[in-house]
């Protein structure tokens, strides 16, 4: 190798612990989402074949399901997108996007955010890497609700990220839930009156009884 | 006043995806990151990072039996070799990803994060024996022209393999082998052949 004269000669892990987020010791770290740098990472591993299995002992608290499905809103209303594995998706800034079973909101961001599903191996579980830009200055994150039947803004609350810090996002998308859970009215179509099922974190150990039926159904 | 017909008006772009099995292996400049992915089949050369330090180079171990995730912070040189021989330095991060697969290592670059950059970039080199810096020369990239400073750093490499003062380390009088750009399919022969060398 053309550098193997000019290679450090301590060992990788003294000089950089984090060199590789999907290293066991490491990828706990992203099991929220985790800013380094000029990105906020977010790591989910794939370990439930069911909706069933939250909950189970030794499973991660974001880990996500097998048979979930991805949604975009746009212009044309709600669409699926497919989560192949190494294909890149980059979900464009502004766009509605939700996860089934993993947050129960419309996630509305300000930047791009890059998601990658990695197939297993005989040593790891399927995983999914989130890459989105760091916000900075005005840029916010966003959670929503759409009406379930004909896709109208139902409720929203906006947290102006890149002034307030990420550290606070959780506890902003918790109020938010806990808001639009606790009266009916913040989850009725001010259009068509259908009366929209309850939203649900992105840790499922801040779940209520009902807002884990929800998880399972949404 | 001209009416504006709402059909005239294109719907936003939601999201786009590109493969990291795609062999066409060219960026992707599109929304806020420059991509490039690509797969490299058994038998083939693996692709390999290097990430430069103050005291040398840090060999990036490849993927083996799950795959690695391995962010390059803004302002660090870097090179994947059999890729590119030249080496980067960009003002935002990069991120390098190695996914082994049931044909091979499947691998991503994605370069971004913050609003605007990459707004500077730099090819250069550095030396074999010494792990000193070399040849340099920086970029302005165009906002969402990464592929510019491509084509930029192509034209550098042809004029170090032309120049044997050009890669003379400054430091120690080593000479940098030839190198190689980004894009195989303009290699000449003595590129090819720095490209293929172990």
């Amino acid at each position: 190798m053309l550098y193997s004269d000019v290679y450090v000669k301590e060992p990788l892990e003294k000089i950089a612990e984090d060199w590789d987020f999907l290293d066991k010791k490491i990828i706990r770290k992203f099991a929220g989402f985790r800013p380094v740098g000029d990105n906020i990472y977010g790591i989910r591993a794939v370990a439930h074949d069911t909706a069933e299995g939250f909950g189970e002992g030794r499973k991660g608290t974001t880990d996500l399901v097998k048979t979930r499905k991805n949604f975009e809103i746009g212009s044309h209303g709600v669409v699926e997108v497919a989560r192949t594995p190494l294909m890149i998706h980059v979900t464009r800034a502004g766009t509605p996007h939700h996860t089934q079973h993993m947050f129960g909101y419309w996630h509305i961001n300000d930047k791009d955010e890059i998601i990658i599903p990695l197939p297993p191996t005989d040593t790891a579980p399927a995983h999914l890497l989130i890459v989105m830009g760091h916000p900075v200055g005005n840029e916010c994150d966003r959670v929503a609700w759409y009406c379930d039947r004909c896709t109208t803004l139902v409720f929203m609350r906006e947290y102006v990220t890149g002034t307030a810090g990420f550290q606070g996002f959780w506890p902003f998308e918790r109020a938010a839930i806990a808001e639009y859970n606790g009266d009916a009215r913040h989850r009725t179509c001010p259009e068509c009156g259908l009366v929209n099922p309850l939203g649900y974190s992105g840790f499922m150990q801040h779940d209520t009884p009902a807002e884990r039926d929800a998880r399972k159904a949404w | 006043m001209k009416q504006i017909d709402a059909s005239d008006i294109p719907a936003p772009e939601l999201s786009f995806v590109r493969s990291m099995a795609d062999t066409g292996g060219k960026w992707v400049l599109h929304g806020e990151y420059s991509i490039w992915s690509g797969p490299q089949k058994p038998g083939k050369a693996a692709y390999f990072l290097h990430h430069w330090q103050d005291d040398g180079v840090l060999p990036i171990p490849r993927a083996a039996s799950r795959p690695v995730m391995h962010r390059i912070p803004a302002g660090t040189p870097f090179e994947v070799a059999h890729l590119f021989g030249f080496w980067i330095v960009v003002d935002v991060d990069t991120v390098w990803i190695d996914a082994p697969g049931a044909d091979g290592h499947n691998y991503a670059l994605i370069v971004g994060g913050a609003q605007g950059k990459p707004g500077e970039a730099t090819c250069l080199w550095i030396c074999p024996k010494c792990a000193g810096r070399m040849a340099g020369a920086s970029f302005a990239v165009p906002r969402q022209h990464f592929e510019r400073f491509l084509e930029f750093a192509e034209g550098r490499v042809r004029l170090f393999n032309a120049q044997t003062l050009m890669r003379t380390c400054p430091r120690c009088g080593a000479v940098h082998p030839p190198s190689y750009g980004f894009d195989a399919s303009l290699d000449g022969d003595q590129e090819r052949e720095a490209r293929q060398a172990p």
